[in-house]
């Protein structure tokens, strides 16, 4: 590692810093790292003998001792999340000070009052929505809000009572009406939100066909157009061949003397071949 | 019995995955640990503990036997918590998070029926953070890893004495820092 310089100037700092803010006793300067080492217990026997008769007769190495003791306890107390892999590794040096009694003491205790107050809070919320609810026929039915108006009008009594339960009897007819215009309304809405739904629906799929019907046709272009340059190319190469025959039969009717009246292209097939072959030996004979 | 972790690195280098895995499994809680102590960030240190297991996979083929795989793997993760500059930033903004840290801490082990557990927590990593780099990671190795001097010695590649020099030097710091609240 190449951090020697580095640590070594930190190392004078810390120390100046260390003999400016320690108010502590310091003991015996020889012995103090091995005082460290000692209550650590990172000493060899034979040095641990010699630490420890040290200490039992100087009293600024015991005040020593005791200053860093207190400090150790005291760091033993810290401690930090808790991991999952404690459970594989028990010294990963997470556990220090704390013992699993406390964490069990915490779950043990958690659900008695953290379910009070979410219950609680749910009643609270319950109230404040003025939600009801009742049982009819063996059924559950919440109601969230204040009853209407026209469920909260008496029976009307008295002289003109008859009148009253017309306008009552109409009052909760106009309710009636109004719910059922309110839930016509939805049912309009959601009708439309579900047209609208297809509509997009039916497009989307439309455009899909459309792009599939496209790249169907563009491949199909493409086939076409590589066939199309293929049989150009096999039209080149059999003039070419048609070329190549003719210079053949001249060549042979120059040496042979044969006259050779049939289409060139006849040479093609191997009947053709043949007859030609057939017709050289008659006029060889 | 435990194979040797001697045993599971040349098994590693042989291309075994599962030696490879193994030897993560049986390490990565000290090195997270490492980690955790020195940043003070759970997430900086699961990075950390990736990163290191990472480095670890890729070189295993050049381990040699002239240093242990803990002295090792320990150095990755040191160079690594440097690295990434945490231990540093972590100093420098001790003051403003520590109480958050300790306060994610404490609730972690159920102590808010503790407050005064709690404000030792808090007051703990505040002088831990304070503390010189080269000091704080002697003492977490010490105090929390529970590494031998010639261990930590092995690990920063400095003399055993400077060790415990340092070590003498950070207790009397952290007393300083925490008199107050010392038994």
């Amino acid at each position: 590692m190449t951090t020697n310089d580095h640590d070594t100037t930190n190392d004078d700092l810390a120390a100046r810093s260390a003999n400016e803010d320690t108010s502590e006793p310091v003991g015996c300067p020889e012995w103090c790292d091995d005082l460290t080492a000692f209550l650590y217990d990172d000493l060899d026997a034979d040095r641990e003998a010699e630490v420890r008769a040290h200490v039992s007769t100087c009293e600024r190495c015991q005040a020593e001792l005791q200053s860093a003791q207190s400090t150790t306890r005291l760091l033993d107390t810290w401690s930090i999340e808790e991991h999952t892999w404690r459970q594989d590794n028990d010294d990963v040096g997470l556990s220090i000070g704390h013992p699993k009694s406390q964490a069990g003491a915490w779950n043990r205790f958690r659900p008695w009052w953290a379910g009070g107050i979410a219950a609680a809070v749910f009643f609270a919320l319950f109230v404040m929505i003025g939600a009801q609810v009742e049982v009819q026929n063996g059924a559950f039915r919440l109601t969230i809000g204040t009853p209407t108006a026209v469920e909260n009008i008496k029976q009307p009594t008295g002289a003109f009572a008859g009148d009253a339960e017309i306008v009552l009897t109409r009052f909760r007819n106009v309710a009636g009406e109004e719910a059922d215009s309110r839930i016509e309304t939805l049912l309009n809405t959601l009708e439309e939100y579900l047209a609208e739904f297809r509509r997009k629906e039916e497009s989307r799929r439309l455009s899909l066909a459309q792009a599939v019907d496209r790249r169907i046709h563009e491949e199909r272009l493409e086939h076409r157009l590589q066939l199309q340059a293929l049989a150009q190319q096999l039209l080149f190469e059999s003039s070419q061949a048609r070329g190549a025959i003719n210079e053949i039969r001249t060549h042979m009717v120059a040496e042979e003397g044969a006259t050779v009246q049939d289409d060139p292209a006849s040479l093609l097939d191997r009947e053709g071949k043949a007859k030609v072959t057939e017709d050289t030996t008659t006029n060889m004979q | 019995m435990d194979v040797p972790d001697s045993q599971l690195i040349a098994d590693a280098q042989a291309g075994d995955n599962a030696a490879m895995s193994l030897l993560a499994q049986r390490w990565q809680g000290r090195a997270y640990a490492l980690a955790y102590r020195l940043t003070l960030d759970r997430s900086d240190a699961e990075d950390i503990r990736q990163q290191a297991f990472l480095r670890v996979q890729r070189a295993i083929h050049r381990f040699t036997d002239q240093a242990t795989f803990s002295t090792w793997l320990y150095r990755i993760v040191l160079n690594l918590c440097r690295d990434h500059g945490r231990s540093k930033q972590t100093r420098s903004r001790a003051m403003q998070v520590v109480g958050e840290r300790s306060e994610v801490c404490g609730k972690g082990l159920g102590d808010t029926s503790l407050p005064e557990q709690h404000e030792t927590n808090r007051r703990i990593a505040d002088a831990m953070g304070l503390l010189p780099t080269v000091i704080h990671e002697i003492v977490i190795m010490r105090h929390y890893q529970g590494l031998k001097f010639t261990q930590i010695a092995e690990i920063l590649d400095l003399p055993v004495s400077t060790v415990k020099s340092r070590m003498t030097v950070g207790l009397r710091l952290l007393r300083a820092q925490l008199e107050d609240i010392a038994p």
